[in-house]
C-alpha cells in the first residue's frame, strides 16, 4: 500500500513537471510569435517597452559603469603584476579581451539584470494576477502576452545588449586608465594592441550571449510571475524560483555558446 | 450584438466543480440579475460570460460567435461592444486613472482622437458629479468608492452593447448607488444595452427583468423578480431572507 502511494506521488510529481515543461515551451513560443506581431501593431504596448528600457537599461547604467570600470582596472593591475614576472606582460590584452568581452561583460550584466529587473518583473506580474489586472486586460480583449510580456522581453533584450556594450566600454576605460597611471601606457599603444586582439567572433559571442541571456531572464521571470494563482504569499516564492532558474540557465547557455563558438 | 447564450457550461478548479452544466439564454436588451450566496463562486460564471476565464467544457456565444473558438478579428469586434465591471480589483496599478480609462478606448477606438476619448470620460465624471482631479492620480491614491466609480466609468465610456457587473453597487454610498442604478436603467431604456449583474442589492434586483438564482454551481431557479421574491422553494427563500429581507446591502 505504502509503495503504491509512493509510486502514485512520484507519478503525479513527474506528470506535474512534464506539464510545466510543456506549458513553458508553449508560453515561450507564444511570446516569440507575439514579438513578431508587436512590430506590426505596437500602438498599445510601446509605452510598456519604453518604461522597461528605462528601468532595466537606463537606471542600471551607473551601477554597470562602476562595476565594469573597477573590474577592468583590477584585471590590468593583477594581470600585469603576475605576467610581468614571467616576462609575458603583452598578453594581458588577450586576457582582457577573453575575460571581459567574451565572458564577464555578459555574465555580470545578466546577474545585475536578474537582481534588479528579473525580480521586479516576476513580482509585478504576480501582483497583477492577484489584483485581477490580467483579467481586466483579458476583458478588454487585450492579450496580456502582447501587452505585458512582449514589451518586457524586448525591453530586457535591448537593455541587456546596451548594458553589455557599456560594460565593455567602461571595463576597457578602467583598464586603460590604470595602465596609464601605473605603467604610463599611452592611449594609442593600449588601444592598438587591444583591438588587434579583438576578433569578429568575440563581438558575435558577446552579442549572441546578450540576446540569449536577456530573453532567458525575461521569459523565465515573466512565466513565474504569471504562474501566481490566488495568494500574495506565492509572489516571493515565484520570484525566488525565477532568480534560481535564470541563474542556472544563463550559466548553461554561456557554456553552450562559448563551446559552440570557440571549441567546436 | 446583444444575444448571450450559455450552453452546457462546466468549470472545474483544483478538483472542485464550480459550475455544473449551466445553459441559459439571457433576454436581449434587458437587465438580468444573478442572485447567489456569498460562498458560491458566481463571479466565475460572470467571468466566463465575459470571456475572461475559459470553461472546462461548454460554450458561450454572443450573437452566435463562440467566445472561445472564434478567430481574433471576430472576437475583437465582440470585445469592442462588451464591458466588464470588476467588484473591487481589475485596475492597472502602474497607470494613472486617466491612462486606465483610456486603455480600452485606445485599443478599440483608434479612429477617435485623444481629445474625443477624454471628452467621453470627462462627460461621465461630470454626470456622476466626480472631480476630474482624480485623472492624474494612481489607483493606490483612490478610496474604495472612487475606485469603484472608476471601474464603472471605464465600462460606460466604451458605450457597450453588453455590460457585465460584479456587484455594481459595492463600496458605494447611497447617492452613488442611486446614480449608478439610474444609469443602468437609462442604458437599458435608451441604448437597449444587455446588462447582467451579480448582486444582492434589493434596489438592483427590483429593476431586473429576470433573476437567476445561482446555487450549488448551477442555475437553481429563474424567473421575474416578483416570482423569485415569492418563491416557495426553501433554499431560494433562505437566500432572499439572508440578503434581501435582512437588509444586507452591497457595502
Amino acid at each position: 500500500m505504502t509503495k503504491n502511494v509512493h509510486t502514485l506521488n512520484k507519478d503525479s510529481i513527474f506528470k506535474g513537471r512534464l506539464q510545466n515543461i510543456v506549458y513553458f515551451v508553449g508560453y515561450s513560443f507564444e511570446v516569440m510569435l507575439q514579438m513578431v506581431r508587436f512590430f506590426q501593431n505596437r500602438r498599445i504596448g510601446k509605452i510598456v517597452l519604453y518604461r522597461q528600457i528605462l528601468y532595466t537599461g537606463y537606471e542600471a547604467l551607473s551601477l554597470i559603469a562602476l562595476i565594469a570600470f573597477s573590474i577592468g582596472g583590477i584585471i590590468i593591475l593583477e594581470g600585469n603584476a603576475i605576467l610581468q614576472g614571467f616576462g609575458q606582460s603583452k598578453i594581458f590584452y588577450t586576457i582582457l579581451v577573453s575575460v571581459v568581452t567574451r565572458e564577464l561583460a555578459c555574465i555580470l550584466t545578466a546577474f545585475i539584470i536578474i537582481a534588479r529587473s528579473g525580480t521586479a518583473i516576476s513580482t509585478e506580474l504576480g501582483n497583477m494576477v492577484i489584483n485581477e489586472e490580467i483579467d481586466a486586460l483579458r476583458s478588454f480583449g487585450i492579450s496580456p502576452i502582447s501587452y505585458l510580456i512582449v514589451p518586457r522581453v524586448l525591453g530586457v533584450i535591448i537593455s541587456m545588449i546596451t548594458l553589455a556594450l557599456f560594460f565593455n566600454a567602461f571595463a576597457i576605460l578602467g583598464a586603460w586608465l590604470l595602465s596609464y597611471l601605473f605603467y604610463s601606457l599611452n592611449f594609442s599603444t593600449f588601444f592598438t594592441s587591444l583591438f588587434s586582439e579583438l576578433t569578429i567572433r568575440d563581438i558575435v559571442s558577446g552579442t549572441l550571449k546578450a540576446v540569449a541571456f536577456g530573453f532567458t531572464i525575461a521569459i523565465i521571470s515573466s512565466y513565474e510571475g504569471m504562474k501566481v494563482t490566488f495568494a500574495s504569499t506565492e509572489v516571493p516564492q515565484r520570484t525566488i524560483k525565477a532568480v534560481v532558474l535564470s541563474l542556472t540557465w544563463i550559466i548553461i547557455f554561456d557554456i553552450i555558446i562559448t563551446m559552440w563558438l570557440y571549441f567546436i | 450584438m446583444k444575444n448571450i447564450r450559455l450552453i452546457n457550461l462546466n468549470y472545474r478548479q483544483e478538483n472542485e466543480e464550480i459550475l455544473q452544466n449551466i445553459s441559459h439564454n439571457f433576454i436581449p436588451e434587458s437587465i438580468s440579475g444573478i442572485l447567489s450566496p456569498v460562498e458560491e463562486k458566481a463571479s466565475t460564471l460572470l467571468k466566463i460570460i465575459g470571456g475572461i476565464l475559459e470553461p472546462t467544457s461548454g460554450t458561450v456565444t454572443i450573437d452566435g460567435i463562440d467566445l472561445f473558438t472564434e478567430d481574433r478579428k471576430a472576437l475583437k469586434a465582440v470585445r469592442k461592444k462588451m464591458a466588464f465591471v470588476f467588484e473591487r480589483k481589475g485596475i492597472l496599478s502602474n497607470l494613472t486613472v486617466q491612462e486606465n480609462l483610456l486603455l480600452p478606448l485606445d485599443y478599440h477606438f483608434p479612429e477617435l482622437s485623444h481629445q474625443q476619448k477624454l471628452d467621453r470620460i470627462v462627460a461621465l465624471l461630470e454626470h456622476f458629479a466626480m472631480s476630474t482631479n482624480i485623472l492624474s492620480l494612481r489607483p493606490a491614491k483612490l478610496n474604495s468608492q472612487t475606485l469603484k466609480m472608476t471601474l464603472l466609468i471605464r465600462a460606460f465610456a466604451m458605450e457597450p452593447d453588453i455590460v457585465l457587473y460584479d456587484n455594481p453597487l459595492a463600496d458605494l454610498e447611497l447617492h452613488y448607488q442611486k446614480a449608478v442604478t439610474s444609469y443602468i436603467q437609462k442604458l437599458s431604456r435608451d441604448n437597449k444595452t444587455t446588462q447582467i449583474f451579480l448582486s444582492t442589492s434589493p434596489t438592483l434586483l427590483k429593476i431586473a427583468h429576470e433573476v437567476l438564482v445561482f446555487l450549488n454551481g448551477t442555475i437553481f431557479e429563474k424567473g421575474l423578480p416578483e416570482q423569485i421574491n415569492g418563491s416557495t422553494n426553501p433554499l431560494t427563500k433562505k437566500i432572499i431572507n439572508d440578503y434581501l429581507e435582512a437588509g444586507v446591502n452591497e457595502t
